[in-house]
């Protein structure tokens, strides 16, 4: 098995990038849908950048009606750089359809 | 922790501490003898639970704590542990005592010291990007960094999944049982592939013995499936292990609704292990809230693809856990018990139900906390909790806490229900009221409020305040106040709607189920 991948995951589809570019952002819930969707892939982390960018356009501050759980606010409080972390950490709360944002230091 | 911080404006819910090894053992020096290296290494202990203090006593979050990479190279070699104070030594002994202060202090480790084990360390961490840019995680693993992480908040918040629902022809035993007949699958010693299907079973075995049940969704004739089950010599899961069988020729996806729909949980609580890719890729797209592991070609690797996904990532065990499988079985069998009586007070009358309740407690606490934080469905405010603020409950003689038990000819269903509530001037307003969708349609919502209305009385209350708040998964409950009797009292934020009950009236009794004070 591969190490440090998403291993449980379906490969990416051909068409994911252009899923991910066609996503109406007028309409709150299928947006989310389509974000949670498109995040349950083997995504690199490449993958996961582009995939934040989107959502943190999308849904940056405020939790959408339909994500799952209590909205989480998570500080990562640390002694090395972990910015290059964080879209990892949205983008995971984002597969299990919860709505995370990041606060570093 | 300054107040008028950054971070003091961002009021996390949770904080997750990432220091790096290396900085974690600047303050050892290579050459300390053992009895320095444990006094520094416990006193940096508790500095870090110091600071797991003040961050729950500041913002009431929730604590993670992440394992120090093992990131030294050896000074010493196969016996690196006799120079304690070496990094490569340090960093195991640190962790060691991370995880014990943790278990104590209420914080959930980030294990990225195992998965590093798993990997390999040079997958997770290159000294080049650590001296050009302070990056102990290696980029490429940012995915999966975050995945660990997220899936304890996630189990923090009680959102792993619950069930693994397994095919059976060539997921649980190599080939087709319809066609090969039981001498014909491979399963048991004498053969790689046999092999694999056993320690395939062992494994969800184990997950059954530490509480996710176990539920089977396969297209075939019922009979042959099942001797398999009960006769064939290497079958390691039995009958008894599975709490749910749905063996037809129905559509997947519709036997994974009447799995769910029968074990009384969300379809968002099942994990869908089918080799088939066809069955798959249906599945998730008819029920995407179901998790469908892509489980590769070889059986000899299910179990790492199941258990690296971290879909039953979990906190704290407790003695409910233990005995999951059971009570789901003792559940099935309660339903086929109500659909073949004809006369439902009859019904009930014959299981024998006996309620036993007591106030909440220390011995109680683990699994009330696990309670409140996991039950989505039957919960009328879905306020989550933490160990403090459960302990300042049991502390507080005002308070209205009940924790419930219900036993029956069937079994013992453990704790179903907890209630808690405070004084507010000569009402007692219910904060807390949940109970496993296990026992509904018994009559024991009834039966706690008989209990809730008899403390309340005890505690000089003239009236109870019932709240629902509504959320996506709660609308079980949107009437239940209004069943049991309670009037419209007004509304609040976030649609949430307010009942009362006079505590003057009196309430129908439940001869059906009898309480008990333990």
């Amino acid at each position: 098995m591969p190490p440090c991948e998403l291993t449980w995951l379906p490969e990416r589809p051909a068409d994911w990038v252009e899923r991910l570019v066609a996503i109406d952002g007028s309409t709150t819930e299928p947006a989310w849908s389509a974000l949670v969707a498109l995040s349950n892939f083997r995504l690199d982390s490449l993958g996961i950048i582009r995939l934040d960018r989107r959502l943190q356009r999308l849904f940056k501050d405020d939790p959408p009606p339909a994500a799952t759980g209590t909205p989480i606010r998570l500080a990562v409080l640390a002694s090395a750089t972990v910015e290059h972390l964080l879209p990892g950490l949205r983008v995971a709360a984002l597969r299990r359809g919860m709505w995370l944002t990041t606060y570093s230091a | 922790m300054d107040p008028t911080s950054g971070l003091a404006h961002f009021k996390p819910t949770a904080v997750l501490f990432a220091l790096d090894a290396r900085h974690s053992c600047a303050g050892f020096v290579t050459t300390d003898p053992a009895g320095r290296v444990a006094a520094l290494a416990e006193a940096w202990v508790d500095d870090l639970a110091g600071l797991w203090r003040q961050a729950r006593a500041k913002w009431g979050c929730t604590i993670l704590q992440q394992a120090l990479l093992p990131v030294f190279t050896a000074l010493f070699g196969g016996n690196e542990h006799r120079l304690p104070g070496s990094g490569a030594a340090l960093v195991p002994r640190l962790n060691s005592l991370l995880r014990d202060r943790a278990d104590t202090a209420g914080a959930d480790i980030v294990a990225l010291d195992r998965q590093a084990a798993q990997d390999g360390v040079s997958h997770w961490h290159d000294p080049v990007l650590w001296h050009r840019a302070k990056q102990e995680v290696h980029p490429t693993c940012a995915p999966l960094y975050g995945d660990l992480v997220v899936r304890l908040l996630a189990a923090q918040q009680g959102r792993s999944f619950k069930c693994l629902v397994l095919d059976l022809d060539n997921t649980l035993w190599g080939g087709v049982i319809g066609d090969d007949g039981m001498a014909g699958i491979a399963l048991g010693q004498g053969s790689a592939l046999g092999e694999s299907f056993i320690a395939f079973q062992a494994f969800a075995k184990d997950l059954s013995r530490r509480g996710i049940i176990l539920a089977v969704c396969s297209k075939n004739d019922e009979a042959n499936a099942m001797e398999v089950f009960d006769s064939h010599p290497d079958m390691v899961l039995r009958r008894a292990d599975i709490g749910c069988f749905a063996v037809n020729w129905t559509d997947k996806a519709a036997n994974l609704r009447d799995i769910a729909s029968r074990l009384n949980i969300g379809l968002d609580a099942l994990v869908f292990a089918d080799d088939n890719l066809f069955e798959r890729t249906i599945v998730r797209r008819e029920l995407p809230m179901v998790a469908v592991p892509e489980l590769p070609d070889d059986p000899a690797f299910y179990a790492t693809t199941i258990a690296d996904a971290g879909y039953f990532e979990s906190i704290r065990l407790t003695g409910e856990d233990l005995e999951r499988t059971g009570q789901y079985q003792a559940n099935v069998r309660r339903e086929i018990l109500r659909e073949s009586a004809t006369d439902l007070d009859g019904y009930l009358c014959s299981l024998n139900m006996r309620l036993h309740w007591r106030r909440f407690d220390a011995i109680g606490q683990p699994r009330i906390v696990q309670l409140i934080n996991k039950t989505n469905q039957f919960n009328l405010t879905t306020r989550r909790t933490t160990d403090e603020a459960v302990a300042t409950l049991i502390a507080n003689p005002a308070a209205l806490t009940l924790q419930l038990r219900l036993l029956d000819t069937l079994g013992d269903n453990g704790v179903i229900g907890i209630v808690a509530g405070h004084p507010d001037g000569a009402a007692i307003v219910i904060d807390t009221w949940l109970m496993s969708c296990r026992v509904l349609g018994r009559g024991v919502e009834r039966a706690t409020l008989n209990l809730v209305v008899a403390e309340a009385r005890r505690l000089g209350a003239a009236t109870l305040v019932g709240v629902y708040v509504p959320t996506a998964k709660n609308g079980m409950v949107r009437d239940h106040y209004k069943n049991l009797g309670f009037t419209p009292a007004g509304e609040g934020p976030e649609l949430e709607t307010r009942w009362a009950l006079d505590l003057a009236q009196v309430l129908p009794a439940t001869p059906h189920i009898q309480t008990i004070e333990d």
